[in-house]
């Protein structure tokens, strides 16, 4: 024990705590410095309220700041060999299911036979709330806690109701497993743009290719993250229209938590282009997609609890010293202005005031 | 105090006088707590300083001038090395016939994989050989794939010649001609390639070099036979590759790379710099009518080490994808109809990223960052400490007190 003693580092003035209101000073918040300051004043009570409030309300923020993390963007090149891709799609197209042809071109020269891969069901057009034209749409990205929040793995239900129904309008869901090129997905009518093996050939008249977008995305599919082409809406009422979708594909990893999402992010835009029978061109809806080879990671990251508590001990430290500072202060300042029968007013004590713990 | 002087009253760091201390067994605990957590803090510290961490930056690349280097060692174990031939083309399909400086070398391999020879392979393949058992006036005939009809009446060095195999080859290949193993060319024949060719049939083949490109968009490639490239049309001849059912484009990739390794210690963990998407890829499955391709994206990255060297090099983002001749679909994807046609081979396609990362090795703190780190350590510690201890103090006086009422 008398060993343990010559270590103590903090030695007391024994003699200035030997007073009765030592229940007083335990009540306030810090102890240490209430019995720095030897004599109890009102003034230094206050400070140290006070001081203990700011101390309290630094601990919430840094903890908060602990548990909350930061989020970090970090980039790098995709360094798996991947080999394809699935394109998650939900269009509604204004035309019956039986006038629509859907395929994938890519670069290496494969056709995906999207339409054997895709369900048709009929539908009758109607624009749901809280879709966006191209006046009103705003586009955010989402953060990383969205996304997290989001990141919930579904499938497409199966084959809906019969391709024939004879509704106006149809509904094209599901999932293309594509090469990892780039590519285009194109939804057009029958017996345009392809030669050959188009049994039916729909007039003009016919043709409608206004479109709901509820789901454009690329990867695994997930439902509920938003992608800038998700719940959008193009009217038009020309036949001959089409609409090409130029979208660049960066794969983005969100991390957090030990939780990881592996999703594909990507930038749009849109060309509208109105053909007629001078100016020929296949109207439809294309989708022209490319991938970037620099992926991105967003994460989700926390300074390792010591440093925590290093940073918790610094501040504490730090305002101590600094409120035991500016307190002193203070009181020469009053001493200086309005003498010293002012400054030891309120206090229980006599005793002198600005050596704290000289003697 | 203040008597004393006007220094004096500056004097935030008051002391106490000796006599006024006291020393506690709790103190001194504290104490100890505090010392050995500092210790441990300051360790901490040291590590991170120490630490070399790697700051990427993401810049739009504006060099012009400099070269994209590919090094590649590819192993085919049912392609003989005389039957194949590399080619590297930009994105229009025109030959890169000014590929600076390169060197590929061919290995062949026995049917169980032992390497059994080298030899230097040409890029586009066009360099004749010179056979100095031949007569100056010599003109070997070019069996109709070239026009010497008008010879006669020329000076030597104008007439239309093919004067040993490999011109007889590259003849056959220009008009699309089946050369075969060379059986009946006089010159083949006498040159002995017939009879090699015909003896390495079973073999393999390693193909390993280097190339310095011109950075441009477009594809290297590995084709059987000779090939013969006009404007808008590259043509390999096919037949002997047609004839022999054993051969095919099987391969596995023993390395592909652009520029330079960049070998850090940093860097397994952090940022997988070094790696190769592409290194141990073995493509077995195919007959022999099967194109193999791989796309890739590459990204110029130059990486600093902290010494001040900088590297220029390249990372890449790959895709395979293969196909067979037939077209249609196959039983790896039902749902895709290939494309028909091409010719068999091995094609590497690239694309530049006008993006480029640059790899900085920096340290995590400076030298001030440290010693600020390793102070606010001790003095946060020190008062916590202080604080703990007061209350401590306080706290056993109290119930001491009681104790004694």
């Amino acid at each position: 024990m008398a060993n343990l003693r010559s270590f103590d580092a903090f030695r007391e003035c024994s003699f200035r705590l030997g007073h009765r209101h030592y229940l007083l000073t335990i009540i306030i918040f810090i102890a240490k410095v209430a019995s720095t300051h030897e004599v109890r004043s009102t003034k230094g009570s206050y400070s140290t309220i006070m001081m203990g409030l700011f101390i309290l309300f630094l601990t919430w923020v840094e903890v908060g700041q602990f548990f909350g993390g930061e989020v970090d963007h970090q980039f790098r090149v995709d360094n798996k060999l991947q080999r394809d891709l699935r394109i998650n799609l939900d269009i509604v197209v204004a035309m019956p299911c039986n006038f629509i042809h859907t395929n994938v071109k890519d670069l290496t020269d494969d056709r995906f036979l999207a339409s054997e891969l895709l369900h048709y069901e009929g539908f009758s057009f109607f624009i749901p709330p809280g879709y966006k034209t191209d006046e009103n749409y705003d586009s955010n990205t989402p953060d990383l806690d969205e996304v997290m929040a989001q990141g919930i793995i579904a499938e497409f239900r199966d084959r809906g109701d019969a391709k024939d129904s004879g509704a106006p309008a149809c509904h094209i869901y599901g999932s293309i497993p594509v090469n990892k090129v780039s590519g285009d997905f194109h939804i057009t009518a029958q017996g345009y743009g392809y030669r050959g093996n188009s049994r039916s050939h729909v007039g003009i008249d016919g043709l409608n290719f206004t479109h709901i977008i509820s789901e454009f995305s690329f990867g695994e599919f997930y439902p509920y993250i938003h992608n800038p082409l998700d719940a959008t809406v193009q009217i038009t009422k020309e036949h001959l229209q089409s609409y090409q979708y130029y979208l660049s594909v960066v794969p983005t990893v969100y991390k957090k938590l030990g939780v990881e999402i592996e999703t594909n992010q990507y930038s749009t835009s849109l060309q509208k282009k109105l053909y007629s029978f001078e100016n020929k061109g296949v109207p439809g809806l294309f989708f022209k997609y490319d991938f970037e080879p620099i992926s991105l990671i967003v994460e989700d990251k926390r300074i390792p609890f010591s440093t925590f508590l290093v940073r918790l001990a610094t501040i504490y430290g730090g305002i101590i010293v600094v409120a035991k500072f500016s307190y002193k202060l203070f009181d020469k300042a009053l001493i200086y202005f309005f003498g010293k029968r002012f400054a030891s007013r309120g206090e229980e004590k006599k005793g002198s005031l600005l050596d704290g713990d000289e003697e | 105090m203040a008597k004393k002087g006007g220094l004096l009253s500056f004097d935030a760091f008051s002391k106490t006088v000796e006599d006024a201390r006291v020393k506690t067994t709790s103190g001194g605990l504290i104490t100890v707590t505090c010392i050995l957590t500092l210790f441990s803090l300051i360790i901490n510290e040291w590590r991170q300083f120490n630490e070399i961490t790697i700051d990427p930056e993401l810049v739009v690349d504006r060099d012009r001038n400099l070269k994209l280097d590919i090094n590649l060692d590819v192993t085919f174990p049912d392609l003989p090395c005389d039957i194949m031939s590399l080619d590297i083309m930009d994105v229009s399909g025109d030959l890169q016939l000014d590929v600076t400086n390169y060197g590929f070398t061919k290995i062949r391999l026995t049917e169980t994989g032992e390497e059994i020879g080298e030899e230097e392979m040409k890029i586009g393949d066009d360099h004749g050989h010179a056979d100095a058992d031949i007569p100056a006036d010599y003109c070997g005939p070019c069996y109709g794939a070239k026009n010497q009809d008008k010879n006669e009446n020329k000076p030597q060095e104008e007439k239309v010649c093919c004067n040993d195999c490999d011109s007889v080859r590259k003849a056959y290949a220009s008009v699309g001609w089946a050369f075969f193993d060379g059986k009946n060319v006089e010159q083949c024949e006498r040159e002995g390639y017939v009879k090699k060719i015909n003896d390495r049939l079973g073999e393999g083949c390693r193909v390993k070099g280097t190339a310095k490109l011109n950075r441009i968009n477009g594809n290297i490639h590995f084709a059987p036979g000779a090939s013969y490239s006009a404007p808008n049309r590259h043509v390999h001849d096919l037949s002997l590759y047609g004839k022999n059912k054993d051969f095919n484009f099987r391969h596995v990739i023993n390395h592909f790379s652009f520029g330079p390794d960049v070998n850090s210690k940093y860097t397994a963990e952090t940022l997988e710099l070094s790696s190769h998407p592409l290194d141990g890829t073995n493509a077995i499955q195919g007959s022999r009518d099967h194109l193999y391709s791989y796309f890739l994206k590459v990204v110029p990255t130059r990486y600093e080490y902290l010494n001040g060297t900088k590297v220029e090099t390249n990372q890449f983002s790959s895709t395979y994808h293969d196909r067979p001749l037939t077209g249609g679909r196959d039983e790896d994807h039902p749902n895709t109809f290939h494309a028909r046609g091409g010719i068999p081979g091995l094609f590497f396609h690239f694309e530049m990223s006008p993006l480029k990362i640059i790899n900085k090795e920096t340290y995590g703190t400076s030298w001030s960052g440290f010693l600020l780190n390793v102070i606010s350590a001790i003095g946060g510690i020190l008062t916590v400490g202080a604080v703990v201890d007061r209350t401590v103090f306080v706290a056993d006086k109290v119930i001491r007190r009681k104790k004694d009422k």
